[in-house]
């Protein structure tokens, strides 16, 4: 059956539901045209969002006459198109994921060959993405390279991944607390994310030792022109 | 309810509307692409807002409910045929500035060409697009702000992400700028 734009779109957007999302994900590992397709599509979709800096409310108010500002390191238009770029070539959607056995054997196989330096990307509060995700940090932050350095993690968390750090929700604050005890880990909470939550008038409290970043997209830009490798759950 | 809860929610209501102002602003800027415009709906509709705060039912939804009186505040202006604005008139210093010049450049090229094709979009595409990427809006949720079908929302969004993909991919300049500047980066 040909899978339509309309469908892709949804897929893209969060829009299917579990069964639907299954069918689309076995697609794109053996069609490399879909896979195609929704690259292209995620693109788009980062493109957009970067071509529309948010300007801080403070700075806003000159807006008239003055620069608004950018975000503290990466600009987002420009981590939007560094990720368009990087992403292109890494294969997002093809190769990052890690919802099996297989795919998470063939991710650590990579990881340990790319000299151990990884950027996990949480964007589902699935309950077996999130333990999926736990799962290989604990593994990679346990481990050293050739040298007897230790690897490096770090865990991102955006759109409803932003759910697995926050107190009074995460079901996995106790593993959290676990695996902050690895030094070579970090824990990074997207601002723009909290922002959006407190717009909605929800309160967002970030379990101990999370770290916020101005926004996801410059994160993942910072580590993925630094040669990070890039998994998503 | 006492006077003193009244104020209090009132007061309440009042820094919400602050804090969703830069959003709303950002959405206008995207669908009129002319900051006098933009700061004219945004005023517009934070003025409804305060005007009809009483009729928001659920307080979570928010910036939703304020979205649609922009979309119909922005749709109203339409409607007058005020829109006599040139098009190219984007203001090219409305972007986040950075110190490297050839970030700089990329940055703009990349900006502008989305902008410049995001704008070449009929109306009702760019809202949706907008609503959908920016914003965050489920699709049921666009829906209700543009008052359309989900059917609507969701052939609208195809369409537009067709030609945003045609009209992107016609320069490809800018991959090629984009690809030097990650080499140079991680060199």
């Amino acid at each position: 059956m040909d899978i339509s734009d309309e469908i892709l779109g949804a897929y893209i957007d969060n829009e299917l539901d579990a069964a639907e999302r299954a069918e689309i994900q076995e697609r794109l590992t053996t069609d490399s045209a879909l896979r195609g397709r929704a690259c292209e599509l995620w693109q788009l979709k980062q493109m957009v969002r970067g071509a529309y800096p948010l300007a801080r409310q403070k700075d806003d108010k000159n807006r008239r006459g003055g620069k608004p500002p950018g975000a503290n390191g990466w600009p987002h238009a420009l981590a939007a198109a560094l990720l368009v770029v990087v992403g292109a070539t890494s294969g997002w959607l093809g190769n990052a994921k890690i919802e099996n056995d297989r795919q998470m054997d063939s991710q650590l196989e990579a990881i340990r060959s790319q000299g151990g330096r990884v950027v996990l990307h949480l964007f589902s509060d699935e309950p077996a993405r999130m333990e999926a995700a736990l799962k290989l940090a604990d593994q990679l932050a346990s481990e050293r390279d050739e040298a007897g350095r230790p690897f490096r993690v770090e865990f991102i968390a955006n759109g409803p991944g932003l759910h697995l750090l926050r107190t009074g929700g995460s079901p996995y604050a106790a593993r959290i607390e676990q695996l902050r005890q690895h030094d070579n880990l970090r824990l990074v909470a997207c601002r723009q994310a909290i922002a959006r939550l407190q717009e909605r008038g929800l309160e967002v409290n970030l379990l101990p030792g999370v770290e916020e970043a101005v926004s996801a997209e410059s994160e993942l830009a910072t580590r993925l022109t630094q040669g990070w490798r890039y998994v998503q759950s | 309810m006492s006077l003193l809860n009244f104020i209090s929610r009132s007061r309440h209501f009042e820094s919400k509307l602050e804090a969703s102002r830069c959003r709303l602003w950002r959405l206008a800027q995207s669908w009129c692409r002319n900051r006098a415009l933009a700061d004219d709906l945004v005023q517009d509709t934070l003025a409804k807002a305060l005007d009809r705060h009483s009729q928001l039912r659920d307080p979570a939804a928010m910036h939703a409910w304020l979205c649609s009186i922009l979309a119909n505040c922005w749709h109203d202006h339409l409607r007058q045929g005020k829109d006599t604005l040139d098009i190219d008139s984007v203001e090219e210093h409305d972007l986040p500035s950075t110190c490297c010049p050839e970030a700089d450049c990329l940055q703009n090229e990349v900006v502008q060409r989305v902008r410049a094709a995001v704008g070449k979009l009929p109306a009702g595409q760019r809202e949706v697009v907008t609503l959908v990427d920016l914003e965050e809006f489920s699709y049921a949720e666009v829906a209700a702000i543009l008052d359309v079908p989900i059917g609507t929302v969701m052939s609208r969004l195809s369409r537009a992400r067709n030609s945003l993909r045609e009209a992107l991919r016609e320069q490809p300049s800018s991959q090629a700028a984009s690809t030097g500047v990650v080499r140079r980066l991680r060199g």
